[in-house]
């Protein structure tokens, strides 16, 4: 590595500048939208008012803190933000990954290409529409119910009912984004040499075998990288996808962190509750980044950055 | 090398979703413009004069203004066209089913702007508009945040407006509002006592224009399909239990295959609260009311404590009924779920027969119900307790307010107050078949009594003991107060038949739909949807002690209003047993109901 480094050491400086400049515009828009911002911080240890500001408002240290811990609302909504939140990154990591190994092994490219090119499509739906599309397909009306009244079957309303909720947030979700997440397994699947392959097979490697001792290894890196980078999001459990489709009736299990902050922050104006809320999602966030990184250069010896 | 352009674009990467990230946390830091510009403003106020704002000091009584310009003409002064284009930007909450839109038509080029434009020279702009209750409040909050508020807009209810008035992001009406309210206005203004201005007012200062509506807005009764009762030979139901029987018959019948009573849509209340203490249509307010229960209120007891009117056994009392109705299939079972009006799908489309709101819930409120169906024979009723009596709980004057920014120029002012006398002065000569909510910046003055007025007018001419032309301006019984009444008098044989008995009620069938249908849809709401209040004198009034929240209450208000809001629901569709009740109610109070409650005592010692 070191050696790498220093023998083209003249080119790296020269297109050292072009690779900042390529990301310059990207920390531009972190600096505009994230740094700055961050001073907004201080509401959350002052009782805000939006006529005193951040200079008049009182400071009244951790009392918002304080008060998000005794509110039953504000738990309930991590324990349904940790629970979609987590499941969706498990399976939006291994769901796509099985997909990808099975596609992988289709021999007849149209097929191939075809299959990915639809399971990558409703990636590009927003959530606004899926979601209206997703309410009515599981309404009184809807084609769940048409086929339940065919069958001779009570309705069942899925939207009306907490204890499907969660489950039906993290299926959409994982249908929605699979084949999105797949590409880029197919991506490190064209990367794997060829010649792994045919040794094995020389060797007597059964396609099980192969598959087990060459192509998961060859992906552990990626597997990694998605990984790690999905721990920032473990408190992400998706503001669009739930603000689009929960109701009052599953309050209870649909319920999350960024949903909470937005009905306290932005339709009962209570701004400086509101913004410990969010502080303190982003904390544990950024402690989960920061330990997924460490445990990912110690175990898997992969370096991110 | 490889490597590294993978590391940079992977570090891009991550800048960009850590941006994603603190999204959420970025957004409530706007306000700070808002509350930079505060202390000067609150200074140059303060120095100019000491009374500034305070609209009751200047106020030049309506009776000693001229006389108003005749509907359709220009004066100089409350209906002056300006001599150049004034453009108004406001930012308005639009019915996304509506239909009454000529194709072509937006919510800002429709035929009241264009009235507008073409006899005041004020043109609306639209800055954005909401589809819905929620959409639109969370908009009015983010503008009142990050102090980005249009020329006009309406509050949706007083903590809006105190919210805003207190970010000092509101200009002082007071004058503007002095010099330029017609006549009439300023009579309905003066109808209200003081009430008018103090609602308008923050911290002593007039910052907007109430609403001024009648109090019929909040007396809530029952709407049913008598054609389908007396095809069925049943009897009027008068108590909630043979509002039920009603509505099972109905089902049976297979009059209503999917559910006999129509519900609320996702973000709304069964019920409105002292905040929103009026229009809440299709929520279960009259049933409520029948079980002697007032949800929403802040009530005292005979011995004077201070209650809240949710945690209650007549309460639960009304949602174990709602839930046997929810069980049995009589009520939508798609409440609170269904969105964007689609829960009045099956009043419109004739499959549902019984559905609860104010009087304009017929006709303005069910219009395509008719136009659906001419021989739809709704009728108002209202719904007795197993005593027999009515109780009705009884609204604020208003519950919105236009507010105008602080950075509007003083024409744009002028503008504003000038909409809102047309709209009250000429409403009665519009066609409303387009619907009257299309009118910018809409927020209704009407005198208290109005519908009960009109109702005992109008019929008095279908008895024949007045005649229309009494009612035109210069006639022996005009009254520039009640500004509808008289095209009412001069269009009520367009839709209502000669034949017509004025000794009994008024039926669909004796009416004329689509000849002048706005007019129809007036006439429905006030013959029929306003009968009850207008000839049935209440059991007992019930007024809230309260009608906004006071200072220190919003956090412990955010949070228990938040859990009976869902919890009401879940009440009623079954999610939570009624044998939790207890529970619920002692969550209440420990969340924050005791402070609240507290607080609100101590503020009204």
């Amino acid at each position: 590595m070191a050696n790498k480094n220093s023998s083209v050491k003249g080119r790296t400086r020269s297109t050292g500048i072009a690779y900042w400049i390529m990301v310059l515009p990207g920390y531009i828009w972190l600096f505009m939208f994230s740094i700055v911002p961050m001073v907004g911080i201080v509401m959350a240890f002052q009782d805000y008012n939006p006529s005193k500001g951040w200079f008049g408002s009182k400071w009244v240290g951790m009392k918002w803190f304080e008060y998000l811990l005794v509110i039953p609302d504000a738990k309930r909504a991590l324990v349904n933000t940790l629970i979609i939140a987590v499941s969706k990154v498990v399976l939006n990591i291994v769901i796509p990954l099985v997909f990808a190994l099975l596609l992988n092994e289709v021999k007849n490219m149209k097929f191939k290409k075809a299959v990915q090119t639809i399971v990558y499509l409703p990636h590009f739906i927003s959530w606004v529409i899926l979601a209206n599309i997703i309410t009515n397909m599981l309404g009184a009306n809807g084609i769940l119910n048409l086929i339940m009244k065919t069958v001779g079957h009570e309705p069942v309303l899925l939207m009306t009912m907490p204890q499907y909720f969660r489950q039906l947030l993290i299926g959409t979700d994982v249908w929605k984004e699979f084949g999105y997440n797949a590409v880029i397994y197919l991506a490190a699947l064209t990367g794997i040499s060829p010649n792994l392959y045919e040794a094995a097979a020389i060797d007597g490697a059964s396609k099980w075998q192969s598959v087990w001792h060459i192509t998961i290894p060859g992906l552990i890196p990626t597997i990694v990288l998605l990984t790690t980078l999905a721990m920032g999001n473990v408190l992400n459990a998706g503001f669009d996808q739930v603000f689009n489709m929960y109701n009052q009736l599953v309050m209870s299990t649909g319920d999350i962190l960024d949903t909470y902050v937005y009905r306290v922050g932005i339709t009962n104006m209570q701004f400086s509750l509101a913004t410990a809320a969010g502080l303190f999602k982003s904390v544990v966030s950024f402690v989960l980044v920061v330990t997924s990184y460490v445990l990912a250069n110690k175990f898997a010896d992969y370096n991110i950055f | 090398m490889k490597k590294k352009i993978i590391a940079m674009i992977l570090a891009s990467a991550m800048a960009l979703s850590l941006a994603a990230c603190a999204g959420t946390g970025s957004a409530p830091a706007a306000p700070a413009a808002g509350g930079d510009a505060a202390p000067a403003a609150e200074a140059e106020g303060g120095d100019a004069a000491p009374a500034a704002g305070d609209i009751q000091a200047i106020w030049k009584a309506a009776a000693d203004e001229a006389d108003d310009a005749v509907p359709g003409e220009n004066d100089d002064r409350a209906f002056k066209k300006f001599d150049h284009v004034v453009e108004v930007h406001y930012g308005y909450q639009i019915d996304p089913v509506d239909t009454t839109l000529p194709e072509g038509d937006t919510v800002d080029n429709n035929q009241y702007t264009r009235y507008l434009l073409e006899n005041f020279n004020i043109k609306m702009v639209c800055d954005w508009t909401a589809g819905n209750n929620s959409d639109f409040a969370q908009k009015v909050s983010l503008a009142i945040a990050s102090n980005s508020l249009p020329d006009a807009v309406i509050a949706p209810n007083r903590n809006y407006l105190v919210q805003a008035a207190r970010a000092d992001e509101l200009a002082d009406l007071s004058t503007v509002f002095n010099d330029y309210a017609s006549k009439q206005v300023k009579q309905i203004v003066e109808t209200t006592g003081t009430r008018a201005f103090e609602n308008g007012s923050v911290d002593g200062t007039f910052v907007a224009l109430p609403n001024i509506t009648v109090d019929t807005d909040g007396v809530y009764i029952y709407f049913i399909r008598q054609d389908w009762l007396d095809q069925l030979g049943i009897e009027v139901p008068k108590t909630a239990a043979e509002l039920g029987a009603a509505a099972k018959a109905f089902k049976e019948a297979g009059l209503s295959p999917d559910y006999a009573i129509a519900g609320i849509d996702a973000g709304g209340r069964t019920y409105s609260n002292f905040l929103n203490s009026s229009n809440n249509g299709y929520g279960f307010d009259a049933l409520y009311q029948a079980f002697n229960a007032t949800p929403g209120y802040f009530l005292r007891d005979e011995n004077g404590e201070l209650y809240w009117g949710t945690t209650t056994d007549e309460m639960k009392a009304a949602l174990e009924c709602l839930h046997q109705w929810y069980a049995d299939g009589l009520i939508n079972p798609e409440i609170g779920v269904t969105t964007n009006g689609d829960n009045a799908n099956g009043v419109k489309n004739g499959t549902c027969g019984i559905f609860m709101g104010p009087w304009w819930s017929l006709g303005y409120g069910n219009g395509d119900s008719f136009r659906n169906d001419p021989n739809a024979d709704w009728q108002a009723y209202p719904l007795y307790t197993e005593d027999g009596e009515w109780n009705i709980h009884m609204k604020d004057i208003g519950t919105t307010y236009t507010m105008v920014n602080k950075n509007a120029s003083d024409e744009v002012k002028e503008a504003i107050v000038i909409i809102n006398n047309v709209l009250v002065r000429d409403e009665s000569i519009f066609d409303t078949s387009v619907a009257i909510a299309w009118y910018p910046l809409r927020n209704t003055m009407a005198a208290a009594d109005e519908c009960e007025y009109e109702y005992e007018n109008l019929m008095s001419i279908l008895a024949g003991e007045a005649t229309a032309d009494e009612y035109q301006i210069g006639g022996d019984k005009f009254n520039g107060l009640y500004k509808n009444t008289a095209n009412d008098a001069a269009t009520l044989r367009d839709v209502i038949s000669e034949d017509y008995d004025p000794a009994n009620i008024l039926h669909v069938t004796d009416c004329d739909v689509m000849t002048n249908n706005g007019q129809f849809n007036r006439f429905y709401a006030i013959f029929v949807g306003d009968r009850p209040y207008a000839t049935i004198e209440p059991n007992k009034k019930i007024y809230s002690e309260l009608y906004y929240t006071i200072d220190g209450m919003e956090t412990y208000w955010t949070t228990i209003s938040d859990l009976e809001d869902a919890e009401i629901l879940k009440f009623i569709t079954g999610a939570r047993s009624l044998d939790e009740w207890d529970q619920f109610c002692k969550d209440w109070h420990v969340q924050g109901g005791d402070q609240v409650l507290e607080l609100v005592n101590e503020f009204l010692k």
